[in-house]
């Protein structure tokens, strides 16, 4: 045998050494016969040579074949070894079913969360829109102060002429309150938006069904067309193809009386723009069409920035006002402060884009303290096993093997795991879908399915190879004999082993310091912002709206007509202590019906001011519950023959008129190129009618003096619940004409409810994620605590047999754990200050390093860790010195 | 008569191989010197056919093999017949018995070949 193939042979079966081997082997017998039959050497080896034919063909042959047996072997060598360990694994953790349950629960919680919501995240954010090139489609906004100004039609005209950084531009109404729709025979609520004819197909959009408005539908006298949203297809229609081409009238529409759509189609799903709508319609051959306001939207031409395209908006709408203020001569410079162009995709995700980052990122905190906590515990476990572990390395087991069998558990926890995250998972989404504020958009396409299942095998993967890995390195690392040694624990090993596990705690508690300031915010602004001062009184407080045949209250002063005639007999009813019309619902937005005003005698230099406009009855402020400061409220005499008379709000008087008394001033309103003046009569104070977060500056009218006709909203304060006094205005109202019908009524309480859905569902979560993050956190302290006890027992009781008392020893074990926790808390508490900063826009009042949210998460972070360290210090006292001596 | 690996049925020289190794592990050369032997060089065994004959055995757990020393003290690769070896040897000897006796039989029968 050559002395190579020894080499060759040391590092395991040498398949091309033996196969050699064995044919040389047969070669020189065969060859060995012939020389005993008296052939020479020679002559034998030419007869062997003959004999036997291609030798080297025989031994590719058998080099073949023995190379795919020995690979199949060693497959099957690695399974069985693997189902070995694995069986092996699965025994350990049977014999400590506690760790296996609680490594299943903490990771069971953070990949359950992380599942979930990275699945809402990705259906949320990171899912394209049905849109062509989103990022070039864009929303242009402008605004006077903190009012958005939307573009007038002719406006609008002129802007598309001009521009040079967009390729096209359309129009969207805003969002017109839930109405009544005829269809068919039914009737249903629908939220409609009026677009222009081009809003499609500017922005590339392909239908589900059906066709989608064209620039052809701005055309007068074609047909009247409407597109449902694919969610109100699914949801109202029940995706019923069928009500293509059906008839839709509204029944509600001052305007356009008797106004006639044809459903022509359904958009595709996650087109949710404006938020909440259920069909886009086109005014056509309407004089509503020649003036109506619209939000901008545009497609940026190739090569053209957003900020481009804002400086161009900006200079020609502040052009633009300021020619309209020309026109209606009345003085007053209008000047537009601001302007924006976002891009579409973040105004239809909006605001739950920042939520909706700021929960992805609790839940990857989390994830990650479940995954220090599970790592902890594993580290903990092998540290109490370094005896064994030692043991079975003595007796033969390589490093390898230790390491397999280590995995092997990881792999079998991180799969319990991962199986009870992914079915806790599903569990939490239902939750999240179900407990989901509507103006979560695209939540209709949300599904666990591909890519979050393939986040989870990873997380479960990596679990795998953390919990698994880490542990066996730290003990399997360690000297053969040192383990073995009776009095392991004076060594330095134990001590940077502990300083290991108090790193991870420490890390643990940055982390739920982080998550819980995070919470502490938002919760903090959540109750700032349920305790807020509305300005006005939502208790025992209802909103309605009414809906009459069109065929018989035909006339604006048939219409004004029923209003007064209903409003009489309702007053009448006991339990209504006030009532009064109103121009719409409340939080409609705070840049609904914004107009602009002028005071009498302004020089052309000053700014004009953009209030809201309010509209109601002699009782409105009754009503409302909105204090009155000075003058008098409408008379029951400030009808449409009366001079005309306006109440203003305080922002208002203080704009207009700072310093003076506003009862006798004389305000013009600006609209559509005309001034209407209006003697102030009565001052009251801000309310917070159309948006929750902020006073909207109003300007009250009565309603007979604004326009023909009545708004068909009315407010109604009842002495006892809203739920008792609605059927006695149905019947009140029937006796007026039985045609008639109520819908639309809520009380306060459930209309602050739904404003304050997302702001109590960001809380509770945040909130949640922060305790289970907290819990987390005392689980961790409690094992290194526990452990870091143990592993002292000898010490103590001798410190103990020596006079030491128990307060003593407890004060050093609790000052051990508080360090710990301190280091880990300043750590989080710079965390939490550096990262507050992107919930700033969430919050209500509150400030990103408030000290109250900050101090208090410390605080409560602090009392449950002295808690956690507070069972294991008081063990350590218990322990009878004279057995902590003999320990181990 | 010779045959060649061609000729020879590849169950046939299992059987062979089978055989030879009834009486006592040996290398591959004891195999084809034993099989030459008995026959009187009737039957020869060709390597080409020989060592693939015995892996496929192996595979089959018919045999097993181990490394050893040979007579002349030389590194050799020793086949050992194993229980279902054995057993499956059994089985097919008897076949293989009763199939030549027929053989015979039909060879033998008048009106004889000559």
């Amino acid at each position: 045998m050559k002395a190579w193939r020894r080499y060759l042979r040391f590092w395991g079966p040498n398949i091309e050494g033996d196969v050699q081997d064995e044919l040389h082997f047969h070669f020189e017998q065969r060859v060995g016969d012939y020389m005993s039959r008296g052939l020479s050497r020679a002559d034998a080896e030419r007869a062997a040579r003959e004999r036997i034919g291609d030798l080297d063909a025989i031994s590719r042959d058998l080099e073949t074949h023995d190379r795919v047996r020995a690979r199949r072997a060693r497959w099957s060598d690695t399974m069985d070894r693997t189902l070995a360990d694995l069986r092996i694994a699965l025994r350990s953790l049977a014999r400590s079913p506690g760790l296996a349950l609680t490594t299943t629960a903490i990771l069971a919680v953070g990949i359950g969360m992380a599942i979930a919501m990275s699945t809402i995240v990705r259906t949320v954010l990171v899912q394209r829109l049905p849109v062509q090139n989103q990022q070039q489609v864009v929303v242009l906004r402008a605004f006077v102060g903190n009012n958005e100004l939307l573009l007038p039609a002719d406006d609008r005209k002129a802007y598309a002429r001009e521009t040079r950084t967009l390729s096209a531009v359309a129009g969207v109404g805003e969002l017109q309150i839930a109405s009544p729709n005829l269809i068919g025979d039914a009737t249903y609520t629908l939220r409609s938006a009026a677009v222009t004819g081009n809003f499609f197909e500017l922005l590339g959009v392909r239908p589900v069904l059906g066709r989608l408005i064209r620039s052809s539908d701005d055309a007068t006298g074609s047909e009247h067309a409407t597109v449902l949203s694919y969610r109100a297809w699914k949801e109202k229609f029940g995706g019923d193809s069928s009500v293509i081409g059906m008839h839709n009238t509204d029944p509600w529409d001052p305007d356009a009386l008797l106004a006639d759509y044809i459903i022509v189609g359904v958009a595709p799903p996650g087109l949710d723009f404006p938020a909440g709508v259920d069909n886009w319609y086109t005014y056509v051959g309407d004089p509503r069409a020649t003036y109506f306001s619209t939000i901008t939207v545009g497609r940026l031409k190739p090569g053209a920035t957003a900020g481009a395209a804002r400086d161009e908006w900006l200079a020609f709408r502040d052009r633009a006002y300021t020619q309209a203020r020309t026109v209606s001569h009345a003085g007053g410079r209008f000047h537009v402060t601001r302007a924006e162009v976002v891009s579409l995709v973040n105004e239809v995700l909006g605001n739950s884009a920042t939520i909706l980052s700021i929960l992805a990122a609790a839940v990857v905190l989390l994830f990650l303290i479940a995954c220090l906590n599970v790592g902890n515990l594993l580290l903990l476990r092998a540290a109490g096993r370094s005896h064994e572990l030692a043991v079975r390395r003595a007796v033969g087991a390589s490093f390898g093997d230790i390491l397999s069998a280590l995995l092997a558990e990881g792999v079998i926890i991180a799969a319990l795991g991962g199986v009870a995250g992914f079915l806790a998972a599903e569990a939490l989404l239902r939750a999240l879908v179900a407990a989901a504020p509507a103006q979560l958009p695209r939540l209709e396409n949300i599904s666990l399915a591909g890519a979050p299942v393939l986040t989870a095998a990873l997380i479960t993967l990596l679990a795998t190879l953390l919990f698994g890995l880490l542990p066996g390195l730290a003990v399997a690392r360690g000297g053969l004999a040192a383990p073995l040694r009776i009095d392991t624990r004076a060594g330095g090993r134990t001590r940077q082993r502990l300083r290991l596990h108090q790193t991870l705690v420490a890390a643990q508690t940055a982390l739920a310091v982080v998550t819980l300031a995070a919470a502490g915010l938002l919760i903090h602004s959540l109750e700032r912002l349920e305790r807020v001062n509305l300005g006005f009184d939502p208790r025992h407080l209802s909103v309605f709206s009414v809906t009459y045949p069109l065929a018989t209250y035909d006339s604006a002063a048939k219409v004004a007509a029923l209003g007064k005639e209903l409003l009489s007999v309702w007053r009448a009813i006991p339990g209504v202590a006030a009532l009064s019309t109103v121009e719409g619902p409340p939080f409609m937005g705070s840049n609904f019906a914004m107009i602009p005003l002028v005071r009498e005698g302004a020089s052309t230099s000053d700014t004009a001011t953009l209030a809201g406009i309010g509209l109601g009855g002699r009782e409105l402020f009754r009503t409302m519950g909105i204090p009155v400061i000075r003058g008098r409220t409408f008379l029951a005499s400030d009808d449409e023959h009366a001079a005309l008379v306006a109440v203003v709000s305080r922002a208002v008087a203080a704009e207009l008129w700072p310093g003076e008394d506003p009862i006798g001033k004389r305000v013009g309103q600006l609209v559509r190129g005309s001034v209407t003046w209006r003697t102030v009569v009565g001052e009251v104070g801000d309310a917070h009618l159309r948006a929750l977060r902020v006073a909207t500056p109003t300007i009250y009218a009565p309603w007979q003096q604004y326009f023909p006709g009545w708004t068909s909203t009315v407010a109604v304060r009842t002495s006892s619940d809203f739920s008792n006094v609605l059927p006695l205005l149905r019947r009140e109202m029937s006796q007026v004409d039985p045609r008639l019908t109520i819908w639309d009524a809520h009380s306060f309480d459930e209309l602050l409810g739904t404003e304050l859905a997302t702001p109590r569902l960001s809380s509770f979560l945040l909130g949640a994620f922060a305790l289970v993050a907290l819990i987390l956190a005392a689980i961790g302290l409690y094992g290194v605590m526990t452990f870091t006890v143990r592993q002292e027992t000898r010490e103590i009781g001798l410190r103990m047999a020596l006079g030491a008392g128990p307060e003593r020893v407890r004060r050093d074990v609790l000052t051990r754990a508080l360090s710990v926790i301190a280091v880990g808390g300043a750590a989080g508490l710079l965390g939490a200050l550096a990262s507050s900063r992107v919930l700033a826009g969430l919050l209500f009042q509150v400030q990103p390093a408030d000290p109250v949210s900050l101090g208090a998460a410390c605080l409560l972070l602090g009392l449950v860790a002295l808690a956690a360290a507070y069972l294991p210090a008081r063990r350590a006292t218990r322990v009878d010195p004279a057995i902590a001596l003999r320990s181990e | 008569m010779a045959l060649g690996s061609a000729e020879l049925l590849q169950g046939t020289l299992q059987i062979l191989i089978l055989k030879a190794l009834y009486a006592a592990p040996t290398h591959g050369y004891g195999i084809a010197r034993w099989i030459e032997h008995t026959t009187d060089d009737v039957l020869r065994v060709e390597e080409g056919s020989l060592y693939p004959a015995l892996r496929r055995l192996e595979d089959k757990g018919y045999v097993a093999s181990d490394w050893g020393l040979s007579d002349n003290n030389r590194r050799a690769r020793y086949y050992t017949l194993t229980g279902t070896g054995r057993a499956h040897l059994r089985k097919e000897a008897a076949a293989w018995l009763r199939f030549s006796s027929a053989m015979t039989r039909v060879m033998r029968a008048e009106p004889s070949l000559a």
